[in-house]
């Protein structure tokens, strides 16, 4: 860095500032600033060293980086197999879906935790939060005891005699969406709650107190305030849901085949890296577009919106 | 086909009470049978006990669980002691892993527990050494190794099977005795299990069609492809871990499977309502094998030619259902074990053994088609 009582060099900062006066900076300022800069660095160093770093890896090694047959696009041209086409179709259906009855479900349980006492949402936290802390696998495991042909459910209906054999609630399609569901729904309530906590109930009111029905009120002042959290739970679930490879698999009974089990093959029984990178590259860029996509639509950038304020 | 212990495996605490209660009465008797073998083989044995002496350290990638705690009993600190080498282990098996460490030049295993794919696939990407034959046969008699599990850069570790199986409840002790009546639904009517993976469902689809084992290899994919199609409206799920064995049969959510030996042994101690044959049993043979950098490789040599010792292998016999590559120990073999090593020779002749080279040549080709396949169900 070169010395900052110099005034042009400071001057030349000043304009990256769109606010910035362009008068030189005091002494008071330059500290500010020097501030600011040492404590961005440590996040700026994370940010390239934890997301940036392992991505141009993947990146480097979806072109041959680090084989002994040196730089090619053998991995994406390999990629070019229907097969891989239907695995990802499937996977973007199931994230889709999954999504989809994730929100469903998280809209009500959210609403009811900010909206009830808060001795009852801190309840409903806890229990929602230790679910978080389980392993994916012994969650999974559970839903088998529960969903198997013997199991609770199929048990208790064949005992009171609502249904004469077991029904087909596990190893399928259904399954694997009953355990996605369950494993991703926390990550859906825990945003919808600060985006529904950030709504003031002032405007319901308003909207109530001038005659609006309350069906309307929901419809044109709740929903569109905490649409912010549905889109970033949304986003949140989908990316997981996307990346799914175990409990589509153990309760998918293989009827769930993802793209993930695909990457799996590439790598452990391939031994193909090179392949496994530029899948996880096109998969990347597919779940860019995507993003994208639902950003013309909903408007990512309302992440950062807070409930009306 | 998947691993016997997932190191993840949610099934942990209940598992292989059968067999360690059976051990325990077992090794109560052992003791003799055990000291007039070390007898007789003494004056050999001290003599090259000095070949093993060594320092520093050996780290042994495993599949974790219940097979690698059996192997730290009778393998692993046994050795450190004899040798004076530290050893510690790490998981779990991946070639993947492996060519990644040795491009960077830093490989952190010196000796693995690797599945006879994985053994041929580092081959074909140059990863491995060759075994130190020389010291082997300086420790053990090479008569008493299995010249099927000799190779040049690996040498037989431990074999996995997987059997017929079926729910006693529905059978008794008259189940399918091949594979052609495994999936034969007039005479065994119950609902079907296998992997999720095609080695070893083409092995499988291919006996059920009628196929004699001799003949399986070289597979023609276009037939495994038809035999798996008539197999498919017979399968009511695919397993896709180890560990789901014990929930399914516990459960009778099957009643007719080609599982994993050890989950179905653990079962049929701890239930009865399971029960199997090593008919048609398909083996798949593990190798140790010694990447190409690991920086304790001489210790790792030593390692091998202890583990390869009739005494350890013995041990390791009594605690887990796998084969083994020291095939002189089934003369010291209780009777009431012999049901159930699949090792022993009356029950290894009626093995099928897996073809790595095969699987490894066209893996490409067979891992695409059934991920096409598994998605067309």
């Amino acid at each position: 860095m070169t010395p900052i009582d110099a005034s042009e060099p400071a001057e030349k900062a000043n304009r990256l500032l769109p606010d910035a006066p362009t008068v030189t900076l005091t002494a008071w300022q330059r500290q500010q600033r020097g501030l600011t800069v040492s404590l961005m660095a440590l996040p700026t160093v994370a940010m390239i060293g934890v997301f940036v770093m392992p991505l141009l890896v993947l990146l480097w090694m979806s072109f041959g980086g680090g084989t002994k047959t040196g730089f090619s696009v053998q991995g994406y041209i390999d990629l070019m197999q229907p097969v891989y086409l239907k695995l990802l179709m499937f996977t973007l259906q199931l994230a889709f879906f999954t999504t989809l009855l994730c929100a469903l479900f998280a809209y009500p349980l959210a609403y009811l935790m900010v909206n009830v006492s808060s001795r009852f949402a801190a309840w409903m936290g806890v229990v929602l939060f230790i679910t978080l802390w389980l392993s994916f696998l012994a969650r999974t495991f559970a839903w088998i005891i529960i969903l198997q042909r013997r199991g609770i459910i199929n048990n208790l209906l064949v005992g009171i005699g609502v249904i004469d054999s077991p029904l087909e609630l596990v190893y399928n399609k259904l399954g694997a969406y009953i355990g996605m569901v369950h494993i991703l729904l926390p990550f859906m309530v825990l945003t919808l709650i600060p985006a529904m906590k950030a709504i003031d109930p002032a405007y319901v009111r308003a909207g109530l107190s001038l005659g609006a029905s309350p069906a309307r009120v929901f419809r044109d002042i709740y929903m569109p305030l905490s649409l912010p959290g549905l889109v970033a739970g949304s986003m949140l679930v989908f990316t997981l849901a996307f990346g799914f490879f175990i409990t589509p698999a153990i309760l998918g009974g293989g009827r769930a085949p993802t793209i993930v089990m695909a990457i799996r093959d590439q790598i452990q029984q391939l031994g193909n890296l090179q392949l496994a990178a530029a899948t996880s590259m096109v998969l990347l860029v597919f779940c860019l577009g995507l993003l994208f996509l639902y950003d013309r639509i909903a408007g990512i950038d309302r992440i950062y919106d807070k409930g009306g304020k | 086909m998947m691993k016997e212990n997932d190191a993840s495996n949610p099934a942990g605490p209940s598992e292989n009470v059968g067999i360690e209660l059976d051990r325990r009465n077992f090794l109560a008797g052992m003791g003799a049978a055990g000291l007039a073998l070390a007898a007789g083989i003494k004056p050999a044995l001290a003599q090259d006990m000095s070949l093993l002496k060594g320092s520093g350290d050996v780290v042994v990638c495993t599949w974790g669980g219940a097979s690698t705690d059996a192997m730290k009993e009778v393998w692993f600190r046994p050795f450190a002691e004899v040798s004076g080498v530290n050893v510690s282990t790490a998981s779990v098996p991946d070639i993947a892993k492996l060519e990644v460490m040795e491009n960077v030049g830093n490989v952190e295993w010196d000796l693995m527990d690797a599945e006879g794919t994985q053994m041929e696939l580092a081959m074909k990407k140059g990863l491995l050494q060759k075994i130190d034959y020389d010291l082997i046969f300086k420790i053990v008699p090479k008569d008493q190794i299995d010249p099927k599990v000799i190779k040049e850069y690996g040498v037989g570790s431990v074999g996995f099977s997987t059997v017929i199986a079926w729910n006693t409840t529905l059978f008794g002790k008259n189940g399918p005795k091949d594979w052609k009546e495994w999936a034969d639904t007039t005479r065994f009517k119950g609902r079907r299990a296998l992997y999720a993976q095609p080695r070893p469902s083409f092995e499988i689809a291919l006996m059920a069609a009628g196929v004699p084992p001799e003949k399986i290899y070289p597979i023609n994919i276009d037939d495994a492809f038809k035999a798996l199609d008539e197999l498919r409206p017979k399968i009511n799920l695919w397993v896709e871990k180890t560990s789901q064995w014990g929930v399914l049969m516990q459960n009778g959510e099957v009643d007719l499977m080609g599982s994993s030996l050890s989950r179905t042994l653990d079962e049929k101690k701890r239930t009865g309502k399971v029960d199997f044959t090593f008919n048609q049993s398909i083996v798949e043979q593990d190798y140790w094998v010694i990447p190409k950098s690991a920086p304790g490789s001489a210790n790792a040599q030593k390692l091998i030619a202890y583990a390869l010792m009739a005494k350890g292998s013995l041990g390791f016999a009594t605690k887990m259902p796998f084969s083994l590559a020291n095939t002189s120990i089934y003369g010291d073999i209780p009777e009431n074990m012999k049901q159930q090593l699949p090792g022993y020779p009356e029950n290894s002749a009626r093995n099928v053994q897996i073809d790595q080279a095969w699987w490894v040549a066209n893996a490409d080709q067979v891992r695409l088609r059934w991920l096409d396949w598994m998605s067309r169900g």
